[in-house]
């Protein structure tokens, strides 16, 4: 499918980077700007049909309901799955917690995780290990902060029921190899979950090729509306797991004493739902499938070049990961030795228009365990340029001065 | 040092404007936190230095580098020459409400006496006559 990749062409699919607004974005780890068509999407399920899905047998009912599957079925074929596998959810956050809470552990168990973790894969698992007494293992990375199959290999054991590994790390961009670790989980009996949030929107996800049990992503970080997610989770998995949330939608039938849930993905998606956000969530999947992930590769990984090699005669500028800028994906986190990173990273803003985040980035057992405070963390898009990676340089070239 | 200054500007435009209300908010929290030798949450500091070096940054890249590596030095001078300013101008107004010049040993020397004609009251120059201090409330 992909179209020739004019990148002219696709900025001014973004509204925000049309002058007279626009600056340099590189904060899309965080959230990526949305396109025109994300954008009508949802306007127009407010303006022509704002009803409910799956409830109402109206005219509008039907259009949202028909809207809403497709979705799902936009969503499934995306990543090799059936439409019965997606739920849809808030973010990665709320999958992963969906899993945490739904999974039945006992005392003694085991979850298996690896030391660079985003506070949503972390927290939950040490909520569980407080209230049901199951043990946490982290899986330390290799000194280049790659995964370390090893060690993984090592600490897997029989009580080890989850393995919940990030596919791409938002600390640093690299990617684990998670086909190997899916299978050796499996080999092991343990289920598998992915944290995909950094993933999904960079590259090209089969999750049957994958084999994995569950799949968490949001939408946000993929040209989606804010606050919408999905979770993946395999059919033989659904059955095992209970809902996180309960009422409206999710049941068949209930008496005073009893109920009987629907089956999934009903069951889990409780109340009514941000039906304009799973339709912008659609569109925006359509429009990734246009751009198409070559493309968006090639992209990513040409900026971060630049900007990488950019740094290379900045001794006093540290880039956290491998040195190789093609394992980084479109991240590239970095610290000053003696600048603070909220300064460098306001200065960018106020000064230069380029628009990064700074802090721990939701990673702060790495940072605590490393003894580094914080870090500046620029992380580009397709719809970034060569000339904006310039100008990122040039821009820390100015400020680095100022220390 | 630059959360007092701020607290004291933001507290004077948060009179008018909710927006400076917050910032203001957030400036005595630095401030209260900088009593009690903390550092202050959120870079409220950070953000006051940068928004400010900024600013003379784009007008001139050598003095936004002398206002940010001195920022800390600049905000001290600042609050003494502040702290000094607030004292004569209080002693001032403390002396024309009470003697009718805000330089009672030589009256030459108050700018309010020589803006102000002679024979104005103090009323006049927006300050209530001394009398009123010690009258009786009405009832």
């Amino acid at each position: 499918m992909g179209y020739f990749f004019d990148i002219n062409k696709i900025r001014n699919d973004f509204p925000i980077l049309t002058p007279p607004t626009g600056g340099v974005y590189f904060d899309n780890a965080c959230a990526t700007l949305k396109p025109e068509s994300v954008i009508s999407a949802i306007e127009n399920y407010y303006r022509e049909y704002p009803a409910c899905a799956g409830r109402s047998s109206h005219r509008l009912g039907e259009i949202v309901d028909q809207k809403v599957e497709g979705t799902r079925k936009i969503i499934a074929d995306f990543i090799n799955a059936e439409p019965k596998e997606i739920i849809f959810t808030r973010n990665t956050t709320e999958g992963i917690n969906l899993i945490a809470r739904g999974l039945e552990f006992q005392k003694g168990d085991a979850i298996l995780v690896s030391d660079k973790e985003h506070n949503s894969n972390l927290i939950p698992w040490q909520i569980l290990k407080e209230e049901k007494e199951i043990e946490l293992k982290i899986v330390p990375s290799k000194e280049d902060n790659t995964f370390d199959i090893e060690a993984f290999k090592k600490l897997i054991e029989p009580k080890v029921k989850l393995v919940s590994i990030v596919f791409t790390s938002n600390l640093d961009g690299v990617s684990n190899p998670i086909k190997e670790i899916t299978k050796i989980s499996h080999q092991n009996d343990s289920l598998f979950l992915i944290d995909g949030a950094q993933a999904i929107g960079h590259q090209k996800i089969d999750v049957r090729d994958l084999d994995c049990d569950f799949f968490a992503f949001s939408g946000h970080k993929m040209l989606g509306p804010s606050g919408m997610g999905a979770v993946y989770i395999k059919k033989k998995s659904a059955e095992k797991l209970r809902p996180l949330i309960v009422g409206g939608g999710t049941v068949e039938d209930s008496t005073y004493e009893s109920h009987k849930l629907l089956e999934a993905p009903l069951k889990f998606e409780a109340g009514l739902q941000d039906y304009a956000g799973i339709i912008g969530f659609g569109e925006a999947v359509k429009y990734l499938k246009n751009v198409g992930f070559e493309n968006i590769k090639s992209q990513e990984q040409k900026l971060n070049r630049i900007i990488s090699e950019g740094f290379k005669d900045l001794p006093q500028i540290k880039i956290i990961g491998p040195a190789n800028s093609e394992l980084r994906s479109g991240i590239i986190n970095f610290y000053h030795q003696k600048m603070a990173s909220h300064e460098i990273s306001l200065l960018l803003d106020k000064t230069y228009n380029i628009m990064t985040r700074s802090g721990r980035h939701c990673v702060h057992s790495w940072y605590n365990s490393r003894n580094i405070n914080d870090s500046v963390r620029a992380s580009v898009y397709f719809y970034n340029t060569e000339s904006e990676a310039e100008y990122f340089v040039e821009s820390i070239r100015k400020i680095i001065k100022l220390a | 040092m630059p959360c007092l200054i701020a607290l004291v500007v933001l507290a004077v435009l948060s009179i008018f404007s909710l927006k400076y209300r917050i910032l203001a908010k957030e400036a005595f929290e630095c401030v209260f936190r900088r009593i009690t030798l903390r550092p202050c949450q959120a870079g409220f500091d950070q953000k006051l230095k940068t928004g400010v070096s900024s600013w003379f940054l784009k007008k001139n890249e050598r003095i936004g580098g002398f206002v940010f590596r001195r920022f800390e030095i600049l905000s001290w001078i600042f609050v003494i020459v502040f702290s000094i300013t607030t004292f004569y101008v209080g002693r001032g107004v403390y002396f024309y409400a009470t003697y009718g010049s805000c330089a009672p040993q030589n009256p030459q020397n108050c700018v309010i006496n020589q803006l102000i004609p002679a024979g104005a009251t103090s009323s006049q120059a927006g300050f209530p006559p001394c009398e009123e201090y010690n009258a009786t409330p009405k009832k």
